[in-house]
């Protein structure tokens, strides 16, 4: 299969490739799989990604289904859903549907209808505006793990085997069937489920 | 006459099975638990999701015993319902005891018989039905052409004759009292249990 680099603003056809390299303002009109996508500049696709390793460090808007074994945002992503064995994300994902991989580690943000998997862990980063020290909260609809590690998450409902929720939490019910354990900083409304707590 | 509802919610799903929520959501993104079985219902607590019992435990109990024969991409072909390709002649039928012999010797000997052909085969064939309704179901369901993309089947009588139903989903199918519910089954288990155990037989050899 070919490699194929994009430079400069166009449009581009999908297809099938072994690594395509974006580094300049790409628009996709069709679906594409590739060994690896790694994206510097700005992409955006209307058809559905398969790929082995995808690597964000640009911004990226899919309009379909984005499917990965790896999936790296240091960037900025935006999506309807995504599956993927692991997400690691120091940037932004937006999802407007499910999120589900075996491994979910964030440190930065996320925003998803549902994330949901094995080991989740959502952590906020901290960034300096104006001098100040602000943490973006990620928010999400409904989380479900068989661990499950946050901080600075606000979210519905979470449910999993081993919880942990961290300061600046604010959960309408958490379900839990294991160990549980919850931070004095954060604010979690209802509990259920037979747990015991840490 | 109604059917009865049979659900499982998620949560009893996981206990029951020892599953974790991760193999859970490993299977469904591999395709072996089909996205249309995770069924959203309003709850007192929120939505709640839940599946077709008998089917989702089926399909869990077959992964837990094939998931360290056959890579996940091999499961996913077994237990799909999608055409495999495979195609039986009618005297091969006979080496298949889950197909009653009696249906077999009225079957037309001259075309091929898929998977899902043998999985509606063997679903009538432990009904209890006479040789001759069996028959007249088995030749109608071959006459439709379309038992490759059928996902669930319902039996009934009405009036001393025979009669099925292809359906998407047995859920809150309701038959007036005059008409007997003979049998439901999911043709894709059934089709599914057969090719296992055929695929499996074949590779031992």
């Amino acid at each position: 299969m070919q490699n194929f680099s994009f430079n400069g603003k166009g449009t581009m056809n999908g297809g099938e490739y072994s690594t395509v390299i974006i580094d300049g303002i790409a628009e996709c009109t069709g679906g594409l799989k590739a060994e690896h996508l790694d994206i510097d500049g700005i992409f955006k696709c209307a058809g559905a990604v398969k790929a082995d390793v995808i690597e964000c460090d640009g911004v990226a808007e899919f309009s379909s289904e984005v499917t990965a074994k790896k999936f790296s945002v240091d960037g900025v992503v935006k999506m309807k859903r995504l599956g993927a064995d692991e997400i690691n994300c120091d940037g932004l994902i937006k999802a407007e549907g499910e999120v589900s991989a075996d491994i979910v580690r964030v440190d930065g943000c996320i925003n998803a209808k549902e994330i949901v998997g094995d080991h989740i862990s959502i952590n906020p980063r901290s960034g300096k505006i104006t001098g100040l020290l602000t943490r973006k909260t990620s928010c999400i609809d409904l989380i479900e793990a068989t661990t499950i590690h946050l901080r600075g998450v606000s979210a519905q409902t979470v449910s999993g085997k081993d919880i942990t929720i961290g300061p600046h939490c604010k959960i309408k019910t958490v379900d839990c069937n294991g160990t549980l354990s919850i931070d004095k900083k954060a604010k979690v409304e209802n509990i259920t489920g037979e747990y015991s707590l840490k | 006459m109604n059917t009865a509802t049979h659900l499982i919610s998620k949560k009893d799903l996981l206990l029951m099975t020892g599953i974790s929520y991760g193999q859970l959501y490993r299977w469904k993104r591999q395709g072996l638990i089909p996205e249309e079985w995770f069924l959203k219902q309003s709850a007192y607590t929120g939505q709640e999701t839940f599946f077709p019992r008998e089917q989702i435990l089926s399909r869990i109990q077959s992964i837990l015993e094939l998931k360290d024969k056959y890579s996940f991409d091999e499961l996913a072909d077994l237990l799909s319902p999608k055409a495999s390709g495979i195609e039986f002649s009618w005297d091969e039928l006979k080496a298949f005891p889950e197909v009653n012999g009696e249906l077999v010797s009225v079957l037309p000997a001259n075309r091929k018989y898929t998977y899902s052909d043998l999985g509606f085969f063997s679903a009538l064939s432990s009904l209890p039905l006479s040789g001759q309704a069996r028959a007249e179901l088995a030749e109608k369901a071959l006459r439709s052409q379309s038992l490759h993309a059928v996902k669930n089947c319902a039996v009934f009588s009405c009036e001393e004759k025979v009669h099925f139903a292809f359906l998407n989903s047995v859920e809150g199918l309701f038959l007036d009292d005059g008409l007997h519910l003979i049998g439901v089954f999911s043709l894709e288990e059934e089709t599914a249990k057969i090719k296992m155990k055929y695929k499996k037989k074949s590779t031992n050899l």
